[in-house]
């Protein structure tokens, strides 16, 4: 079977739980199986290389693809209440919106991570920067791979605190 | 406030991720499952981590076993792109390829029944089979759909390929611009997969993320920005417009957000664009120039 074939084939066997995790994740029926056939074009392109688990692999795409429309709906949140805060007068440019800058909370998450531990910083860094497997940074720093899932633990945590969600 | 425990499980999910197997996937959709509590968590920590590092929008996991660093993803998809052109053109050699170079707007009709309406001054490569080349300009694809022989324009470094479908590509210096009027379009394919669907429309250019937009049925355009620098902004109404437009440099650089609604027609599209960020645009018959206002126009 080709690659393709083979992750047409998960496809269909794992589209049940495809689907709940989308649903869950969207909270919506019809945005879910719209993603699924997102998920079911890309497929269908044909992605190269080898592929050793189709299956987690299709999951890791849909999370994704739940995770982009979420960034985009939160995007477009962002602007529309945004539009409403700033909107002049009805009338002179009834479709645009006077401009605003926002690098504020990348400027703050920049900070966050400036002032993790150096592990931790090095362990995020290849993590998410470079977005390196797991078992390579665990080679790279000398220690285990749960150990690099325990940095990466905490600086999800450090990079939160101080959000509303951590009580400490 | 979010329970603490919760919060904690769901950074546990969050980075475990990339080395889940099928089982623990269907775990973490039972947790999901259990309590809106969670989703509300773990939406929380995914998107933070989105949009923190907001280089990558509408990227799947392109590869279970990426062979190096995909931090310049935009890049390496672009460099996939040019690997995929050369092999292609390798296999199939150029044989009688014809250039077509519009004076003015005409209808091509293509071996495969495929139509193209070219705008004045695109230029369109073609040769025997269902693969063109944009290498400037505007062009309108009305596709007859064959899935064993996908449809591909290739702009640049860019390949769209057709779903079964009607799509404008507008191709300058590099950036493309992709609208779908019906059906829908998988650009990059062998990249970003990006899909493009009936009423939606994207600009790339290299390095950069891709910018979405929606087409009306009148063909106007909303786009919206969140950030993006002005010479980025002004290149993407070029596009979406097919015209010249230049930015002072003293603005090019500055972000801009917001929601933009084009009508297609540059002659009122471009001002009102100047005029919403407090400057103003000149013309001088090819080019437009965008600039502050009080300053000098060239």
């Amino acid at each position: 079977m080709t690659q393709g074939g083979v992750l047409a084939a998960a496809y269909l066997e794992q589209r049940p739980g495809l689907l709940r995790l989308l649903s869950a994740r969207l909270g919506s029926a019809s945005e879910a199986e719209d993603a699924l056939q997102d998920l079911w074009l890309k497929i269908q392109a044909g992605s190269t290389g080898a592929i050793e688990h189709p299956a987690a692999y299709l999951f890791r795409m849909a999370n994704n693809l739940a995770t982009d429309r979420r960034a985009s709906a939160v995007r477009r949140g962002a602007l529309e209440t945004s539009w409403n805060d700033v909107q002049p007068q009805a009338g002179e440019f009834p479709d645009s919106e006077r401009w605003l800058l926002s690098r504020d909370a990348l400027a703050h998450a920049e900070m966050r991570i400036a002032t993790m531990p150096e592990r931790m910083q090095v362990a995020y860094r290849l993590f998410r920067i470079d977005q390196l497997p797991q078992r390579e940074i665990a080679a790279r720093l000398s220690v285990s791979v749960s150990a690099v899932e325990k940095l990466l633990h905490r600086a999800y945590l450090h990079l939160h605190r101080h959000q509303g969600v951590d009580d400490d | 406030m979010t329970d603490r425990s919760v919060f904690e499980a769901a950074v546990a999910w969050h980075v475990r991720k990339e080395t889940m197997d099928a089982d623990d996937w269907l775990h973490f959709v039972a947790w999901l499952e259990a309590d809106p509590a969670n989703v509300a968590a773990y939406d929380a920590v995914s998107l933070a981590d989105a949009l923190r590092h907001d280089e990558t929008p509408d990227v799947a996991a392109a590869n279970d076993n990426p062979p190096v660093s995909r931090q310049r993803w935009w890049i390496g998809a672009g460099v996939a792109a040019a690997v995929l052109v050369a092999a292609l053109t390798t296999l199939h050699p150029p044989a009688q390829t014809r250039t077509i170079v519009a004076a003015t707007p005409q209808t091509l009709r293509l071996a495969d029944g495929s139509a193209v309406d070219l705008a004045a001054n695109a230029r369109l490569v073609i040769g025997g089979g269902r693969d063109v080349r944009l290498d400037s300009g505007s062009a309108t694809f009305h596709v007859t759909h064959d899935a064993a022989h996908p449809f591909a324009v290739r702009a640049g470094r860019w390949t769209v390929q057709d779903v079964g479908t009607v799509f404008t590509v507008t191709h300058a210096h590099g950036d493309i611009d992709v609208a779908v009027t019906d059906g829908a379009i998988l650009l990059d394919p062998q990249g970003a997969a990006l899909v493009v669907r009936a009423g939606q429309a994207v600009s790339l250019s290299a390095g950069g993320v891709p910018i979405r937009s929606t087409v009306a049925q009148d063909g106007s355009r909303t786009l919206r920005f969140s950030g993006e620098s002005l010479g980025t902004v002004a290149r993407t109404l070029a596009l979406a417009l097919n015209v010249g437009i230049t930015v002072a440099p003293g603005a090019a650089q500055q972000p801009f957000i917001g929601v933009i609604r084009l009508t297609g027609r540059p002659a009122e599209d471009i001002p009102h664009f100047a005029a919403m960020t407090g400057m103003r645009s000149t013309n001088d018959g090819r080019t437009w120039t965008i600039a502050l206002a009080g300053a000098a126009v060239h």
